[in-house]
């Protein structure tokens, strides 16, 4: 409420000669969100984090908060939302929901009009107590999307339509960016609370550095979070660092499997782990969205935090890009690679004569759990044409379930993620009502449908080294070594067979593998070329479109991450950067990667998707 | 577990062995055990084993006796399988086994890189609910479906087992008592991976130096970890002879980084030649890291005069700094042989 608070007094001031009011709510700061998620996965490029009904087919609890109206009296209102079927069906709208303004709805149904982010004129309402409860109802269960509602009763008011003007009037109208929150002095800023992220923090304190760890969700763990279900994969404690995974495994789930009951991926684990390290300071729901840089280095960034939009600013002499798509460095100017490399750039057999944009795709895995009773499902008409040739009979969608192969992985995300889901919803609903042995699914309910999609491949930031395809298969090994990469060289392309069904739409994926000896990383992947002070784990290393084929595994990332811990602490204590670290200093990062940082005496618990390798294994 | 596995004496009709006791027994994990046969070659030289098996698997409650001969090489690792003629396997209601599905079996008994063998016998299918008309009760997982012959699931999984089990082991220890030069010859000539791990992992002190020009020329050509892994299990006293300083002058260059500190790890408590001293300071880099230290200390271990000078020039010229753990030896040197060392710092 603060927050509305703040606009209202702001708000007043400015309309005083008028008298009129504007008020402007977040509804990512509504105080009860009922079934309602908070989804900032597309903020960056919409504007906003948005709470979204992700009822799967059944319409969710209501999201309400209360208003605080200067005057009683009409009002206009308009609410910031979209139609997201309708770029791929004119029939009625997927997401469909109401306001309610004390309990009473207003008149239009909102989520069915216009298929981009954009204002819909909600018409007025009477508001007759100053202190009004404000509902978002759920007409659907199919994911109906409000980013934000604007009451007023300026007849002049026109709410701003272009994102970057949005943008500044929010900042303006809440005062955040000028009086952001001074989070403190750090060594080390990491940004992205992925297995990457969480053991570069975790490794880097238990190092004696100071760290702030930035998440822009509340939870940790990324693609192995309960959020998108992804199982660890890769080999840890190899060659020539046996001690680097000891984290991972003592973070790291000990069940394996994709798209499992919430409880496999022990969200519980990885927090408690951060939380008993004094030197991390944690920041969960904190998307990093801005980068103050001089000369080539990064001064300071600022988090937006996700529910109530305030600004955090942290300052430190050195930054970790664990956002998986390279965020930070985009901000910042970091030279940084997308889609697949021509042959001609390194050589490498498996690149494409021509470069494209194709990137590894995003999955959207779901499963369904058998009940007692027989459940319904709605018999949807905003679904993608269906029929026996195109029904899965299944009742797990795994990480084939994959969209966005050819699309922006950040621009274009929002339809990615989306385009996942009414692939999962357009069979469910065939099977349910349709398919020739719907008896079968007659008891199945689809219960969990990731809305955080699992990414592959995004921005990769160039380092002083990029990791091509013949390192690996030629096994060119570098003196500057760290994390073994292990897993399959392993690159995912469009099912043929799912492409026949769904030309130039497929949902599906095939991976293609080709195995390798496990392979140290060279730490100059691990740094910007051109950003002096910013390193980097996790997926947006820099590596070309196939060598990311097999570093892009989560316990790789974890163990990336364990190295950019201990090189924040030798950086501290030489006063150095990352270059200067590999040039001068590397001695004591190799003897860090030999002491390791994760709890030796653990036992195991890793061997699960460890996948093929060359390497002699015990049998 | 739906599937009960008992495995029983097996009279072979097919090479001839009747009742006979092998070369040594393998008990497998529910107490029955099989007979391992250690074939010879014409010289008398171990070349692989071979046991005959009877397994009684129930498909779908369906239960036959398997008969199949399976055999090994040298390391234990699964060769290949015979059939009884006018005995073939089976599938789920009594179908013989086609070409196809026998090619199968065996893609599936060499691999290494298979889920359904990891998952427990009784979650291999999805639980049965007879009460029910469902089409998944007892019906193979979707995942496991992919990796096995349709109808045979439980002969897959069941002779996977015996084949990649406990007799694996067996066989390495019994090729590991009769190793001599002519058998460690014979398993470097196998050019397997396996095979090159097999002698680092199970040769005495004795058999390391009877056969080190052997296992050098493997080195050499070897792929991965084994140079590394290999001169980690040679035995310290082997790096004293000439012969092997001599092959690391002339292959050191060769070998990955991390190959190169594990050779000069070997080196710490032998005496060099002045020859490998002289290499040695060559090989300081500029760029510093654990081997430049590992480096200088091989060369500051005992250092005459002239090495000493040697390294000092190198040390100056790049500017390396030397670690705390080898300075005191290098201000002792210094001392004794009169150099001024003011310009090199300690790390």
């Amino acid at each position: 409420m603060k927050k509305i608070v703040i606009i209202l007094l702001f708000s007043q001031l400015c309309t005083f000669a008028q008298k009129h009011t504007t008020l402007f709510i977040e509804a990512e700061s509504f105080k009860n969100k009922g079934g309602w998620v908070t989804d900032q996965q597309f903020m960056d490029v919409m504007g906003s984090t948005f709470l979204m009904a992700h009822g799967m087919g059944i319409p969710v609890e209501d999201a309400n908060t209360m208003v605080n109206f200067p005057k009683t009296g009409n009002y206009k209102i308009y609410v910031r939302t979209r139609n997201w079927s309708s770029q791929w069906s004119k029939k009625e709208a997927a997401g469909q929901f109401q306001i309610l303004i004390d309990e009473k709805p207003v008149d239009k149904i909102f989520g069915k009009d216009q298929a981009n982010w954009a204002w819909t004129d909600g018409g007025s309402v009477k508001i007759t107590k100053k202190e009004t409860k404000v509902s978002l109802k759920d007409l659907t269960g199919f994911n109906g999307r409000c980013d934000a509602i604007i009451f007023t009763n300026d007849p002049d008011f026109k709410p701003i339509e272009d994102v970057n003007a949005l943008t500044e009037f929010r900042r303006n109208y809440f005062g955040f960016d000028k009086n952001p929150t001074d989070a403190g002095e750090f060594d080390f800023v990491v940004v992205g609370g992925g297995m990457a992220g969480t053991c570069a923090a975790i490794s880097a304190a238990r190092n004696g550095v100071k760290v702030a760890l930035v998440q822009n969700r509340p939870v940790l763990g990324g693609n192995n979070s309960s959020e998108v279900r992804v199982h660890l994969g890769g080999r840890i404690n190899l060659e020539p660092y046996p001690a680097l995974g000891n984290l991972v495994n003592e973070i790291g789930p000990e069940e394996g499997g994709n798209a499992q009951p919430y409880s496999y991926y022990e969200d519980d684990k990885k927090l408690s782990a951060v939380l008993n390290e004094p030197n991390i300071s944690l920041f969960l729901n904190h998307h990093a969205n801005s980068v103050k840089t001089n000369n080539g280095i990064i001064e300071s960034i600022y988090a937006t935090n996700i529910e109530t939009g305030e600004k955090v600013l942290f300052k430190a002499p050195l930054f970790a890009d664990c956002t998986g798509d390279g965020t930070i460095g985009f901000l910042a100017g970091a030279e940084f690679m997308t889609g697949r490399e021509s042959k001609s750039i390194y050589n490498e057999p498996t690149a494409p004569e021509v470069g494209d944009n194709l990137t590894m795709g995003a999955s959207v895995q779901w499963f369904s759990e058998k009940k007692e009773e027989p459940v319904s499902f709605p018999d949807i008409k905003w679904g993608m044409e269906w029929d026996e040739a195109k029904s899965e009979e299944i009742t797990k969608g795994d990480w084939e379930w994959e969209t966005g192969m050819g699309l922006d992985m950040t621009m274009d995300f929002e339809q990615i993620r989306d385009y996942g889901m009414l692939a999962v919803y357009s069979n469910w609903t065939y099977l349910k009502n349709y398919s020739v042995n719907k008896a079968k699914f007659a008891n199945e309910s689809l219960t969990w449908v990731a809305y955080i999609a699992g990414k592959r491949e995004s921005r990769r930031l160039k380092g002083d080294y990029v990791l091509i395809e013949q390192d690996l298969t030629e096994r060119r090994v570098y003196p500057d070594g760290t994390a073994p990469t292990s897993w399959t060289i392993d690159l995912h392309y469009p099912d043929p067979e799912n492409s026949k069904l769904f030309p130039g739409a497929a949902f599906k994926s095939i991976a293609v593998h080709t195995k390798i000896y496990p392979y140290p990383i060279p730490f100059r992947c691990l740094y910007s070329k051109n950003i002096s002070n910013l390193m980097m784990a996790g997926r947006d290393i820099s590596v070309s479109h196939v060598a990311l084929g097999t570093v892009r595994l989560m316990r790789t990332g974890g163990m990336m991450g364990e190295v950019l811990g201990m090189a924040a602490s030798v950086c501290k204590k030489e006063n150095t950067n990352p270059r200067g670290l590999y040039e001068r200093h590397f001695d004591q990062l190799e003897s860090l990667m030999i002491k390791g940082v994760g709890n030796a005496g653990l036992p195991f618990v890793q061997d699960y998707n460890q996948g093929g390798t060359l390497m002699e294994v015990k049998k | 577990m739906r599937t009960a596995i008992f495995l029983l004496l097996f009279s072979s009709f097919f090479i001839g062995i009747k009742e006979q006791k092998g070369d040594f027994t393998v008990h497998l994990e529910n107490g029955q055990s099989i007979e391992v046969f250690a074939i010879k070659d014409k010289d008398g030289l171990l070349e692989k084993y071979r046991a005959d098996i009877t397994a009684p698997v129930c498909e779908d409650r369906v239960c036959y006796d398997v008969h199949i001969a399976f055999n090994w090489n040298l390391l234990g690792e699964f060769k290949d399988f015979e059939i009884r003629k006018n005995d073939p396997l089976t599938k789920l209601d009594h179908q013989p086994f086609l070409p196809e599905d026998y090619q199968k079996l065996q893609s599936i008994l060499v691999s290494r890189d298979l889920n359904f063998v990891k998952v427990p016998a009784s979650e291999l299918v999805e639980k049965s609910d007879k009460s029910k008309v469902d089409g998944y009760s007892g019906a193979t997982k979707l995942t496991i479906k992919k990796e096995v012959i349709e109808g045979a699931l439980f002969t897959c999984y069941t002779l996977w087992h015996i084949a990649n089990g406990a007799v694996v082991d067996s066989i390495k220890n019994h090729t590991s008592a009769a190793l001599n030069k002519s058998l460690v010859s014979k398993i470097i000539g196998l050019k397997s991976q396996t095979g090159n791990y097999y002698l680092i992992n199970s040769l005495s002190k004795e058999g390391f130096s009877e056969n080190i020009d052997a296992l050098l020329s493997v080195i050499v050509e070897s792929e991965g970890y084994f140079a590394k892994n290999a001169f980690e299990k040679i035995p310290e006293d082997i790096f004293v002879t000439s012969s092997i300083q001599k092959f690391i002058i002339e292959n050191f260059l060769k070998q990955d980084y991390f190959t190169q500190k594990a050779i000069l790890q070997k080196l710490e408590k032998v005496n060099l030649l002045p020859e490998l001293k002289n290499y040695l300071i060559e090989q300081i880099e500029a760029h510093n890291s654990l081997k430049n230290q590992q480096l200088i200390a091989l060369v500051l271990k005992d250092s005459d005069e002239e090495n000493f000078q040697k390294l000092v020039v190198k040390l100056e010229k790049f500017k390396i700094p030397v670690s705390e753990s080898n300075f005191p030896k290098l201000e002792r040197l210094a001392k004794e042989y009169n150099q001024d060392i003011s310009s090199i710092k300690k790390l």
